[in-house]
């Protein structure tokens, strides 16, 4: 999901890709995961 | 927090909004930082998926290129079947033609040595039958 959105897919497009149900869903999934990313950068 | 910095880089605050994020971020550590992180990652990620996307045409690429070589050597195979064919068979034709005398001329050549010239013997002697034998093949008999 992070390479489609470094890819410069839409959220849109990621969703329908990836079968997220709307744009918005995709877009909170991402954000999570960078969230994540970042915990896990800090240590 | 994260929602917020794409938001501000996607242009989807308003003036007023832009300008409270810029404040913050001037004043806020843990907020520059969250930006950096945002940015740092989102390059990274453009990175990966460049590199990624450009071995996939690597691959699409060398594969391509094996196809094409391949289809050569198809081509030249059957150029060179048709080739070997072709000269294999003018070669047949020519030794039948060439090698194998026909009986006719085999024929002429053994009268033209056995019986058109008969053979004469050196010798001092007069001898009635060479003598013969001399005005036979002078054609004058």
């Amino acid at each position: 999901m992070v390479l489609a959105w470094g890819e410069g897919f839409t959220d849109n497009q990621i969703a329908q890709e990836l079968g997220y149900q709307s744009a918005n869903v995709a877009k909170v999934s991402r954000l999570r995961c960078l969230d994540k990313l970042r915990e896990l950068y800090k240590y | 927090m994260l929602e917020q910095i794409e938001k501000y880089f996607d242009n989807e605050l308003s003036l007023s909004e832009r300008q409270d994020f810029e404040n913050q971020l001037s004043t806020n550590p843990a907020l520059a930082r969250s930006v950096a992180f945002y940015l740092n990652t989102k390059k990274a990620a453009q990175q990966l998926a460049q590199q990624t996307r450009r071995a996939e045409f690597e691959e699409l690429r060398e594969s391509l290129s094996k196809n094409v070589v391949g289809r050569k050597v198809n081509v030249s195979t059957w150029v060179t079947g048709i080739a070997a064919s072709v000269m294999l068979v003018v070669g047949i034709w020519w030794f039948t033609q060439i090698s194998t005398p026909r009986a006719e001329e085999f024929a002429n050549h053994y009268i033209q040595q056995n019986f058109e010239t008969l053979p004469v013997k050196m010798d001092a002697q007069t001898d009635s039958l060479q003598m013969g034998l001399k005005l036979f093949n002078d054609q004058k008999l």
